[in-house]
């Protein structure tokens, strides 16, 4: 049985441990200093009593202490993909509005289109959203990685304003990313910055999900992690199945 | 409120050190510099995307700013004088923070530390930091907006202390009230 720390180590192996992005309530200028020790405090971020901060050239050690103050709740840690290759993807999924039905429509777009690819997520809440996780036996090159996840979200666009959902009040961000942007994502294990709940793993998407408790939640991504892997000529069948599909649905 | 935070300040960076409403406007930004931040994000982003490039906005909108030499000075005259200097900008920094950080280097511009928030007197009361600067400019005159903070049935709100022409006037009046 692995620890929590080692399950995340394991999962997230190839995110850039050089930078990160801090979410917490704890502030001030001594607050600022101390994070200054960890590496190169580029810019923060606050909103609503909820600061990030944004620390790059992290020095040796800190990823994994930073691992560890994650999983005690005192921070969210938010991880950046790697700018070359990666052995994880995501859907991050959102709405600009209140259309729940148009966001559980194509949220279950999303899982079922990789499911049928061979491709099983592992999906967990975030805010009113979902992130859409896969993880693979072997690094890719981010090009592969980014196209595969295009083509999976326009066959998922398209079935979600077949059946008449408001795709446009959607926005769906793909990790890896190609932009120069500076966009992270939470890891695995975050309780919400407000309410400090867990955010869980989701086993059936719906207007209200079903989702699982903490430990349960733990113990479906450890069994994802060693289960749900997929293997690196699994994902050659992925990558052309959604071309095909992408590409019937233009 | 302790010796460090007596001694700091919020500048919201943008119109202070920089012509980013004027810039705006002769890229065709439908722009008011009295629009809430919030509003003031989404026509940047908006503009951007309807025009075609929304990896244009860390360097149309912001890294081709000009510099404005007297709010330069203004604010590294206060970080000379010891203030702790948040820099803060309702840009979303994650799309820009390179043509940002550079276009600060570039120019000089001295600070402790820099920060986004689309309700910057939010973050001033949070960080218990107790001036806020801001400049709202009309037909190209300067609006120099001071606002302080005070105690309201247990809450901190912000406080207008003063608007002024010159940089002069209200960095006087902010080491003035800290000393």
């Amino acid at each position: 049985m692995y620890s929590h720390s080692q399950l995340l180590e394991e999962f997230y192996t190839t995110a850039d441990k050089r930078k990160v992005k801090i979410e917490t309530k704890k502030h001030g200028f001594s607050y600022l200093d101390e994070l200054s020790l960890l590496g190169e405090l580029r810019y923060s971020e606050w909103k609503n009593g909820v600061f990030k901060y944004n620390i790059a050239g992290l020095k040796a050690g800190v990823f994994e202490s930073l691992i560890e103050k994650h999983l005690s709740g005192e921070i969210n840690l938010c991880v950046y993909f790697s700018p070359h290759k990666n052995n994880i993807f995501c859907f991050n999924l959102d709405s600009f509005t209140d259309d729940r039905k148009s966001l559980v429509s194509a949220a279950r777009f999303i899982a079922d289109t990789l499911i049928r690819l061979h491709a099983e997520p592992l999906v967990l809440k975030s805010g009113h959203g979902y992130h859409f996780w896969c993880r693979l036996e072997k690094p890719r090159d981010n090009d592969e990685i980014i196209a595969f996840l295009q083509n999976v979200l326009d066959v998922a666009v398209f079935r979600a304003a077949a059946d008449k959902n408001d795709v446009e009040s959607l926005q769906c961000i793909l990790y890896p990313r190609h932009n120069a942007d500076d966009i992270s994502i939470r890891l695995f294990g975050t309780h919400h910055s407000v309410s400090g709940k867990f955010i869980s793993v989701v086993t059936e998407i719906d207007t209200e999900d079903t989702t699982l408790g903490e430990e349960d939640s733990w113990a479906y991504f450890e069994d994802y992690l060693k289960n749900k892997t997929i293997p690196d000529e699994l994902f050659n069948y992925c990558c052309g199945g959604a071309k095909m599909l992408a590409e019937a649905v233009k | 409120m302790d010796a460090l935070n007596k001694k700091s300040v919020l500048i919201m960076l943008d119109d202070i050190v920089n012509d980013f409403s004027s810039n705006l406007s002769s890229l065709g930004v439908e722009y008011n510099p009295k629009s809430d931040l919030v509003t003031e994000r989404n026509y940047i982003s908006i503009f951007f995307k309807d025009n075609g490039d929304l990896s244009q906005i860390g360097l149309k909108a912001f890294g081709e700013t000009k510099p404005d030499k007297d709010g330069i000075d203004f604010v590294n005259s206060l970080y000379d004088k010891g203030f702790a200097v948040v820099l803060c900008t309702s840009r979303d920094i994650r799309l820009c923070y390179e043509e940002t950080k550079e276009w600060l280097d570039k120019n000089k511009v001295k600070y402790t530390h820099l920060f986004t928030a689309t309700a910057p007197a939010g973050l001033c009361i949070d960080m218990d930091i107790p001036f806020m600067v801001y400049n709202l400019p009309e037909k190209g005159e300067k609006r120099i907006n001071l606002v302080g903070f005070k105690e309201e049935n247990g809450k901190k709100v912000p406080t207008e202390i003063g608007v002024y022409k010159t940089y002069e006037e209200t960095e006087k009046c902010i080491v003035t009230a800290s000393f």
